[in-house]
């Protein structure tokens, strides 16, 4: 890995998030809580963004785990890590 | 001047051929659950068009003209009544309405239409349909909204 | 007895004799309806060595209580028999207008035994029923037929059930369709009404469905449907549930070219997102149902410009990604040749995935494929032999017409150890080496590989337990799903419904407003489990042991490597250890056979205990 993907996360997003995009690139040098992630992405995709992830149906997605919600406070997002928000799936 | 005649008008868009309106219109008119005594009748066509069609309290109603026996009347807000002593079931009205709004009810032999249900502010399937499709409404609400919603979108083609 | 019609129809095709008998309401308290009036019907009427295709099988339709009524996504119906694609009991659930239909006819179901001697049809209106000539009508798509049926008896609201030809073929991968695009699709129930010269059932009913208390039915109905507006059933209702295929691709759990990988490179290309932007035409409806979930597709461009398909996950996953194929247009066209010949499309597309591999690896030739170059990905290929398979067409038709398992027993060559299945069943569309909770679900489900008897990929997907590891709870999590989902399937409700009630208690709730029974929540999870049992001793009277519940060789053999697995595998000793104990918390003895005391306390015949 070059240094650069070292310092970024990826963000893809799904559903009803893909009105931010496809995916957004964050860059950061130190490992952030799930909380300052959502700050990050507020603060370039708008205050919406914050409402439609904090809706109870949203899941998120950890490289390739969907992270707990009740455990969510311990969640550290490291450079070079890739996050996905998407809608709660069940069966199909 | 009389009041402006609302009708339940479908959004085709919105419509998914639940047919919640046809159970829900035969538990308040009958007390009981059958879709084929609804006043309001679901149409799909294959594959993707789907409407409810009721009463369109049409101008000089053809249903009134069709009647032999003079069975059928109508209302001051527009709505039709069958007079269920004089009405025999013959059906001529059934043939005569462009919108097939009147069903013959095939037990007791008599025809019935949506009578909007005029003891409530609305019609019980407005108010209930889970996907907003439906609306009580004149039509001139209805010709003001269509000009409304393409006017806004000329605004966001020139902005 | 309220909810019930309180009567089913008793039809002998052989010698056309049909009569009503009643319902008992001991059996109604007992079964409830749906899933338990099948297991118990062909419990007590399928004995032992009966041929699946001949006319000694009995084919059954039943509704659940709620069929008919406002409760949300109700009208649903399902057909059940001796599978001829596995051996053991065959089943499938419905949307669409049928059961609600049966029920205003007058009827909670219907119980077909013997064969026609000639195609038929059956029609059933308010109370009557009449065996009609079903000549003109044989070998016509399913589409057609319902049309035909409807033209016939000038009644445009008729309800049909029917096979297309790949019924009629006997296929083992044969469903029924109603409404177009509502089908029963797993394990052949299409092939049953096929020996028995049964083209079709058409219903129309114009009566009452009569509840224990409507006016607080009503109330609660009301606020179901809010809440089936809301963020529970989203996903359906937007996306529908493709909405699955980018979530999965990133779990590594969307198996692609047969099984091999757990992620697809092309998955956004066949997204629900990509789908809904450029396939989708309308989103519709089954009749009760607040939620609409059905996403019909149309083709806009290319050779199959035209082509309208309903499409789901596990058919557009299992028809695309695990074939290799990224193409939207091609994957719509699969499903809709499915839909109208009559073949259910998860078995459909996991035997083309398995003769993709078989092609690849060199096991089978060009020749054999009738000329198609069969390899992963290629969209036209896909296409071509989908209606070879559906038609039993060309070397290729005859060799998958009847699914993977007994393809790879005609080929050979070890071919079967890629055969996705699991009771000759073909696997839905979630990754087995990644998803092992799921798996284990999978492979103890009374009906083969399925995804529908337990919801057990749920914990697997949510990160409740380590999905690449098993171990002896994981038992507990499928005992606890199947005996609740054997009540929504019995009931009958749409699963899609389930996270809209708060507890188990508001779906008892459901059983006590349309049936007037006072029944709790613990007693309606002991029904669950008493209509489990009562499948499974189906099952073991025509053999069913331990050996029958595993996953397919690829499972134990072979490291799954992918954008996100490193060398994924089941252990087959952890795999054996959460097996043993499921049949623990089940109470099944080390061969998956109910014990006595188990079967007595259910109030089940106990002959086949141990």
């Amino acid at each position: 890995m070059d240094s650069g993907v070292k310092s970024k996360v990826i963000v893809e997003f799904y559903g009803p998030f893909r009105e931010y995009g496809k995916s957004h690139e964050l860059r950061i040098d130190k490992a952030v809580t799930f909380e300052e992630l959502i700050e990050l992405l507020e603060k370039s995709l708008g205050v919406s963004f914050r409402e439609r992830a904090m809706k109870e149906n949203s899941t998120y997605i950890l490289n390739s785990k969907i992270i707990n919600r009740k455990k969510i406070d311990d969640v550290l997002i490291h450079p070079g890590d890739k996050v996905a928000f998407a809608l709660l799936i069940g069966g199909g | 001047m009389m009041e402006a005649k609302r009708i339940i008008v479908c959004d085709t868009d919105k419509c998914t051929g639940c047919e919640i309106c046809e159970y829900i219109c035969s538990i308040i008119k009958d007390k009981k659950i059958n879709w084929s005594k609804s006043r309001i009748r679901h149409i799909r066509i294959e594959p993707t068009f789907d409407i409810a069609l009721s009463c369109r309290k049409c101008e000089n109603p053809l249903c009134i003209k069709a009647c032999p026996r003079d069975a059928i009347s109508e209302q001051p807000d527009g709505s039709i009544k069958i007079d269920k002593d004089k009405c025999n079931g013959c059906g001529w009205c059934i043939e005569a309405c462009n919108f097939g709004a009147l069903k013959l009810d095939w037990d007791k032999k008599v025809v019935f239409a949506c009578d909007f249900c005029s003891d409530l502010d609305q019609p019980k399937c407005v108010e209930i349909c889970p996907f907003e499709a439906l609306e009580f409404t004149t039509l001139d609400q209805v010709g003001h909204e269509a000009g409304k919603k393409a006017f806004k979108r000329i605004i966001e083609e020139l902005s | 007895m309220k909810g019930y019609a309180g009567k089913f129809l008793r039809v002998n095709l052989s010698t056309g004799e049909m009569k009503t008998e009643s319902l008992s309401e001991e059996w109604a308290r007992k079964f409830l309806g749906g899933y338990g009036f099948v297991a118990s019907t062909l419990y007590n009427e399928i004995p032992e060595g009966t041929d699946p295709l001949s006319p000694e099988n009995v084919l059954c339709l039943w509704t659940g209580p709620v069929a008919g009524t406002i409760i949300p996504v109700s009208s649903k119906y399902i057909m059940g028999a001796l599978s001829p694609a596995t051996g053991f009991i065959g089943f499938g659930i419905a949307s669409g207008g049928v059961g609600s239909e049966l029920k205003a006819a007058g009827f909670d179901g219907i119980v077909i035994s013997g064969k026609a001697p000639s195609p038929s049809y059956l029609y059933i209106q308010n109370g009557h029923a009449e065996l009609r000539d079903a000549s003109n009508l044989w070998g016509k798509s399913t589409w057609d037929t319902e049309e035909m049926i409807r033209e016939e008896l000038s009644d445009d609201e008729i309800r049909v059930s029917s096979i297309g030809p790949a019924g009629e073929l006997l296929s083992c991968l044969a469903n029924v369709t109603n409404d177009r695009n509502r089908q029963v699709g797993r394990s052949g129930m299409g092939a049953v009404m096929g020996s028995k010269n049964l083209k079709a059932i058409a219903i129309r009913g114009t009566g009452d469905v009569e509840v224990a208390n409507l006016d607080e039915l009503l109330e609660f109905c009301k606020d179901l449907y809010k809440r089936c507006r809301g963020p529970a059933t989203e996903k359906y209702r937007v996306y529908g549930t493709p909405a699955n295929v980018l979530v999965h691709n990133r779990l590594g759990c969307l198996p692609s070219y047969n099984f091999q990988k757990g992620t697809f490179e092309q998955a956004e290309a066949v997204s629900g997102e990509t789908m809904l932007a450029t396939m989708v035409k309308k989103i519709v409806a089954c009749p009760a149902c607040p939620i609409a979930c059905d996403h019909i597709n149309v083709v806009k461009e290319g050779p199959w410009t035209g082509t309208v398909a309903s499409m789901d996950y596990e058919s557009l996953e299992l028809l695309g990604p695990n074939c290799g194929v990224a193409d939207l247009n091609a994957i719509t066209k699969a499903v809709e040749l499915c839909d109208k010949l009559g073949v259910d499309t998860i078995s459909a597309g996991v035997t083309i995935s398995w003769a993709m591999e078989a092609y690849e690896k060199g096991l089978l030739t060009k020749d054999d494929c009738d000329g198609l170059d069969l390899r992963f990905g290629n969209g036209e290929a896909l296409v071509e032999a989908v209606e070879r398979l559906c038609l039993r067409e060309g070397k290729l038709g005859q060799l998958i017409a009847d699914g993977c398992a007994r393809a790879a027993e005609k080929l050979g060559k070890d071919s079967y150890k890629f055969a996705m299945v699991n009771k000759k069943l073909e696997w839905g569309a979630y990754s087995l080496r990644s998803l092992q909770t799921a798996t284990l679900g999978f492979a103890t489900s009374v009906r083969g590989a399925c995804y529908l008897r337990s919801g057990s990929y749920q914990v697997d997907v949510k990160g409740t337990v380590d999905r690449y590891h098993l171990d002896k709870s994981r038992g507990k999590i499928v005992y606890d799903g199947e005996n609740l989902y054997a009540i929504i399937d019995s009931l009958i409700i749409c699963k899609f419904t389930r996270g809209i009630y708060k507890d188990n208690d508001e779906l008892a709730k459901v059983i006590r407003l349309v049936t007037g029974f006072d029944v709790s929540a613990k007693e309606m999870i002991k029904t669950g489990e008493r209509i489990h049992n009562q499948a499974k001793l189906f099952n073991v009277r025509f053999g069913a042991r331990r050996e029958h519940d595993y996953p397919p060789p690829r499972a134990f053999e072979e490291r799954m490597y992918d954008d996100v697995n490193d060398g994924a595998i089941i252990l087959k000793e952890e795999y054996d250890e959460a097996l043993s104990g499921y049949y623990k918390a089940r109470r099944w003895n080390k061969e998956g056979i109910p014990t006595k005391a188990l079967l007595e306390e259910l109030d089940l015949d106990t002959s086949l205990g141990v």
